[in-house]
């Protein structure tokens, strides 16, 4: 079991013939990864990489069951992509692109009322459960399967906690980046929603930042359950001046408000174990499970 | 990107909304001249900065950002004393911005004044329309939690629509002709909004002066990531630039920012770069600066990044933090720093922790063309040795970079 991708997950790439797509799509292949088919209009009919071109989203999903698709278009086009896939009414969609405007996703969010369809990012590194699927940008080398589930909104953080887990020998169950982009798809919560369901989760990890509201919305949502597994997190950016976007569009405190110490106090409130640094989530996780209490 | 308050005027006029005269100044001469141009024997004389709460804030004499003059020569005085000065408010942090021009305008009697304001609002994933029954109530801070803003959620492709607005009118005491006058302007800006791809419009305040509606002040953001389709707000920080240059611009595809401490730092990626901050402070240093590379750097961007930290004078040690992942490789990293090293030396301590792609063939590289290099295990390794190194750092450094490529460096600086 795991979260969100597995073995079974077919997926379609959108943007397939794009220089960044292909050596992606590649490396997701030779990992194991069931890509299906690449969609890029106007090719439709073509093959790349082995894969079958389909002209629109509807028509490759027709053809090959594909229940997933990851997004490398280009930002001037990135948010009718991702229309285009929710109407087609794609299971998982994941939107490797970053730099998109902000309006545009709000249009995107918009329009997947309603709809079946649940988003990844945009400017997210991607999703991978060791072992059965890679979708997305992150390094392979350092994963192994296991039982921590990680949720991340920094690229190079997630790969720092994934290092971490698998250096005490307990490998990952799903990592998933929800992405750097103020407003984005699946959030903290959505995840640990998932997490909690998932048998093969042990811990979860958390690896947040300054700016905007999710830590403090997990905060929330885990003090109001017993969730049932423990959770670990930490907060970067604690320096960081205030009113200075740090390089992540969404990580700016703005007049005292989304302070990496609040979400802190946040999450520690909640029963989160909260640690300094990232170099220590691998000892706290190892601490956790050994104590009596779990 | 932040623009102007004379600019955000501009585009609120070419839409239909009303604003009291006004011209920009860069010289008190120049400031004295547009004051005898305008009618009326009043004046405002407004900084303009990149930040807002200029009525509140203070220069070094104690004076305010926004000011009311009675002659063009009293009007030509205070542009003398605000230009070249630094206004320090709540949004600017302690050292304040410098000002580079004055705005001067009619002064505007209002018989009363409200607060207008659209926002993209990350929370609820919306724009949010806020309207304050009082005028310069503080906005931005304020989409997700203030209860006395009245606010509401404007559809993304179709706007608010009248029965939506009317509901928000509704909780303000307006009414006839002022109610339907305020509604107009509320339609006029929320479309601007959506079209012109902002992330922030404020009128706050937007007077009634004898039964018009005049935008007494204007603060507009706009989304970097929206420029490449609108060619005039990238004509407006352009126009801006031609007269100011502002340091805190990602250079040459990277963000760097300049810090008061003296532990060099460059790390890929934004998060990782934050937790580099936070390990520096962690082992009691502190960072000379912010340097995050996208995680598509190639070596030049790396030598870029390299020549930047080292020509900073405060720099005692300098640490390097990469996780290689996707396209970005730990040998990239390796390479940069040896060419660097064989090219024009490198005369700070260094601790590098490289991890993920291809880190064990550059750690072995940069071991054997560096022996002296501490290479870390993780980052707080890396934080610990190079903060130790700096405190031990003698005396303030020569600086060995050519002037050139200074120059080349501050010539890339263009946004992203």
């Amino acid at each position: 079991m795991a979260i969100l991708v597995d073995k079974r997950t077919r997926v379609l790439c959108q943007g397939i013939t794009g220089n960044q797509a292909s050596f992606y799509v590649e490396r997701a292949i030779s990992f194991g990864t069931c890509m299906v088919a690449g969609v890029r209009p106007g090719k439709g009919g073509i093959r790349h990489l082995g894969l079958p071109v389909f002209d629109s989203v509807a028509q490759a999903r027709q053809e090959t069951g594909a229940n997933a698709s990851v997004i490398f278009v280009p930002r001037e086009n990135s948010a009718a992509a991702l229309i285009e896939s929710i109407e087609a009414e794609v299971e998982l969609v994941i939107c490797i692109t970053e730099h998109i405007p902000v309006l545009d996703m709000i249009r995107v969010v918009d329009a997947m009322k309603g709809s079946r369809t649940r988003l990844l990012g945009p400017n997210t590194p991607g999703i991978i459960t060791p072992g059965e699927c890679r979708i997305g940008i992150m390094p392979g080398e350092i994963f192994r399967p296991g039982s921590v589930g990680i949720i991340s909104r920094s690229s190079t953080l997630t790969y720092e906690a994934i290092e971490q887990t698998t250096r005490v020998g307990l490998g990952q169950s799903t990592c998933v980046g929800i992405g750097a982009d103020p407003v984005h798809g699946l959030g903290f919560v959505d995840c640990l929603e998932l997490f909690r369901e998932d048998d093969s989760t042990e811990v979860v990890v958390l690896v947040g930042e300054v700016g905007g509201s999710e830590e403090e919305q997990a905060a929330e949502y885990l003090r109001d359950i017993e969730y049932g597994k423990p959770v670990v997190a930490c907060v970067v950016g604690e320096n960081v001046p205030e009113n200075t976007r740090m390089g992540h569009a969404s990580a700016i405190v703005k007049k005292g408000f989304g302070t990496a110490q609040e979400k802190k106090q946040a999450l520690g409130s909640a029963g989160v174990h909260v640690v300094a640094s990232p170099v220590s989530i691998g000892q706290e996780i190892r601490a956790l499970l050994q104590s009596p209490g779990g | 990107m932040n623009i102007h308050e004379h600019q955000a005027k501009r585009l609120l006029r070419s839409c239909g909304i009303r604003v009291p005269e006004g011209g920009v100044a860069r010289t008190p001469d120049a400031a004295r001249e547009v004051a005898i141009g305008l009618k009326g024997d009043t004046w405002m004389v407004k900084a303009q900065i990149h930040a807002g709460g200029r009525g509140n804030g203070t220069f070094a004499d104690g004076s305010s950002g926004i000011r009311r003059a009675d002659s063009p020569d009293i009007v030509a005085g205070m542009a003398d004393s605000m230009l070249g000065e630094r206004l320090v408010t709540d949004q600017t942090g302690p050292d304040g911005l410098k000002v580079k021009a004055v705005y001067v305008e009619c002064f505007q009697l209002v018989d009363r004044e409200f607060g207008l304001g659209l926002v993209v609002d990350e929370r609820s994933r919306s724009i949010a329309l806020l309207l304050s029954g009082q005028g310069g109530v503080e906005f931005e801070s304020t989409a997700s939690r203030s209860d006395t803003v009245h606010r509401l959620a404007v559809h993304p492709v179709h706007g608010p629509d009248n029965g939506q607005i009317e509901a928000l009118l509704s909780r303000v005491d307006l009414d006839g002709n002022d109610r339907r006058g305020l509604h107009e302007v509320m339609t006029r800006l929320a479309e601007m909004f959506r079209s012109r791809d902002a992330t922030l419009m404020e009128i706050n305040p937007i007077g009634l002066a004898g039964g018009r509606w005049v935008a007494l002040d204007a603060k507009m953001v706009f989304d970097r990531n929206a420029l490449f389709r609108q060619p005039e707000i990238l004509a407006m920080e352009q126009e801006d630039r031609a007269h100011e240059a502002s340091k805190e611009a990602s250079m040459d595809g990277f963000n760097y920012r300049e810090m008061a401490g003296d532990v060099a730092c460059i790390s890929v990626g934004a998060g990782l770069s934050m937790a580099t901050l936070d390990a520096i402070r962690h082992c009691g240093g502190e960072p000379a600066n912010f340097l995050d590379l996208p995680p598509d750097s190639r070596v030049n961007r790396f030598l870029s990044a390299l020549e930047l930290v080292l020509s900073n004078r405060n720099a005692r040690s300098l640490m390097i933090n990469v996780f290689g992942g996707g396209i970005m490789r730990c040998d990239t990293v390796s390479d940069a720093i040896t060419l660097i090293q064989n090219s024009k030396g490198i005369d700070l301590p260094m601790a590098v922790r490289l991890a993920g792609t291809n880190a064990r063939l550059a750690n072995r590289r940069l071991k054997e063309a560096m022996p002296h290099v501490f290479l870390a295990d993780n980052m707080s390794d890396a934080a610990r040795h190079a903060v130790s190194a700096a405190q031990r750092g003698e005396k303030p450094r020569q600086i060995t970079g050519s002037p050139s490529i200074m120059s080349r460096l501050l010539a890339a600086l263009r946004p992203r």
